[in-house]
């Protein structure tokens, strides 16, 4: 799985595919971290055993279904369930239950999702604390395939070890197992649990986003984004939260001068921010 | 810039303890790390060393004279624009932080103007990063196998570049010790 090494597309060919792509579907690609995107077309290619950027930007621009799988080849998916188990035990002892006692039922949003393990893990806290039903759950996914894909409960093998893992240093109540069963050598989580999310298609303006959101949780997204679209989305998540509302970031992430405007730190270790 | 994994803390403490406090430049530390150590190796790296010990956040400047440690769980990449950018993406050679990763766009960003160190690991993480450190003129060493721990990383990283030193660690050591910045 390590093609990405060896294949490498050069910089103007890096951005006319950002623009086909903006002409064409009106996605802005534009302000993305540069190296990330650009590793991600090169995997794409590869993927597809594209011949090379301009047959890519042909398939881009007359394919569109092609466009959707791209859409959802690019982004990133994190990287297991639980990650940085410290955050979610924070989550249980701590911040859930003084938000579940602020607010009556709380929305909680998780913008930017791509393969749902932030989502499953926070509502088997949430399930494993009798609070289902004590929260609102709203995620933004960027196209129906992304949404289809958690939906379906499809679970990355290569990422059960480390998530079990996870979950044992979250001290959870059960075992990992027990919310995922597997079916043709393919792991599948326990859709039920996410039976009451509402999922929300989100391009990449953020248009029409959330209100009167109490918990954004957007770990290690906003790192594919450059210092300036960054900066803007914090000011539409600020926007989305009401007074009070708590922002959690990833490990080493910060909001930024400007970000600092709209929020500050509250808990340095698990990256926790609060509206001001 | 310097990768290495099992065998090389020690190595790398000891050239943060023997490089000159007014450093000029930065120094990158990729190593192989356990995932939930969030503090303590770097606090253990920093003990001694002559220069700060920071595992930079995402999108932080670049600053010279400082030793900059890949996180936890992140690969670690130079941007354009003197910046560090982090990412998730899935590990490369079982590894994230990815020496391969570092070491590439390091080479992209600083092309000869930098030195590219691989030392004692498990794996071949590193050697087609160092690889491109060389294509891109910059200067290569790599730990000699023979006085490794583990000589996996070193012999894989020979395998594929023709390096400017092999070098004990102590003449790694050594070298470091008299690095002048106006540099090769």
């Amino acid at each position: 799985m390590d093609y990405s090494l060896d294949f490498e597309i050069g910089i103007v060919d890096f951005r006319n595919i950002i623009k086909v792509i903006k002409e064409t579907y009106d996605y802005d690609f534009s302000d993305y971290a540069l190296i990330s995107l650009k590793r991600r077309f090169e995997l794409v290619i590869q993927l597809h055993n594209i011949k090379d950027t301009d047959s890519l930007i042909t398939k881009l621009h007359e394919d569109k279904s092609f466009f959707q799988s791209f859409l959802q080849e690019i982004a990133i998916e994190s990287t297991e369930m639980f990650r940085d188990p410290s955050l979610w035990r924070y989550l249980r002892d701590e911040l859930l239950p003084i938000m579940i006692k602020e607010v009556s039922k709380p929305k909680i949003w998780i913008p930017l999702c791509v393969s749902g393990d932030e989502l499953f893990t926070l509502v088997i806290l949430l399930k494993e604390q009798g609070w289902l039903n004590l929260v609102e759950i709203v995620t933004s996914c960027m196209n129906d395939l992304i949404i289809d894909h958690i939906k379906s409960g499809l679970f990355r093998n290569y990422k059960i070890e480390v998530s079990e893992d996870n979950y044992g240093r979250y001290q959870g109540k059960a075992k990992l197992s027990n919310y995922y069963r597997i079916s043709n050598d393919q792991a599948i989580r326990d859709s039920s649990l996410i039976k009451n999310v509402n999922f929300v298609k989100q391009n990449i303006n953020f248009d029409n986003s959330p209100r009167d959101i109490k918990l954004i949780l957007c770990r290690n997204q906003l790192i594919y984004f450059t210092q300036n679209l960054h900066d803007k989305t914090l000011k539409i998540f600020s926007d989305s939260l009401i007074a009070g509302g708590y922002l959690i970031l990833g490990v080493k992430e910060q909001t930024g001068h400007m970000g600092a405007s709209y929020f500050r730190l509250v808990n340095e270790a698990e990256s926790v921010y609060r509206k001001i | 810039m310097i990768g290495g994994s099992a065998g090389s803390f020690q190595v790398v403490a000891n050239i943060l303890s023997a490089i000159p406090r007014d450093l000029d430049i930065p120094i990158f530390l990729c190593l192989h790390r356990l995932k939930h150590v969030r503090s303590g190796f770097v606090e253990a790296l920093s003990l001694k060393s002559n220069i700060p010990v920071i595992e930079p956040f995402d999108k932080e400047p670049i600053k010279p004279g400082r030793a900059y440690l890949a996180p936890a769980n992140y690969h670690m990449f130079i941007e354009l624009g003197n910046r560090f950018a982090l990412s998730t993406e899935e590990p490369i050679n079982h590894s994230r932080p990815s020496i391969d990763l570092t070491f590439i766009t390091a080479a992209q960003a600083y092309r000869n103007k930098l030195i590219g160190v691989i030392l004692s690991g498990a794996n071949k993480d590193g050697a087609f990063g160092l690889n491109k450190v060389s294509l891109f003129g910059g200067l290569t060493i790599v730990q000699d196998p023979l006085d490794c721990d583990v000589k996996t990383m070193s012999e894989a990283a020979l395998q594929l570049t023709k390096a400017n030193y092999i070098f004990s660690a102590e003449k790694i050591l050594n070298y470091f010790k008299k690095i002048k910045t106006t540099n090769s």
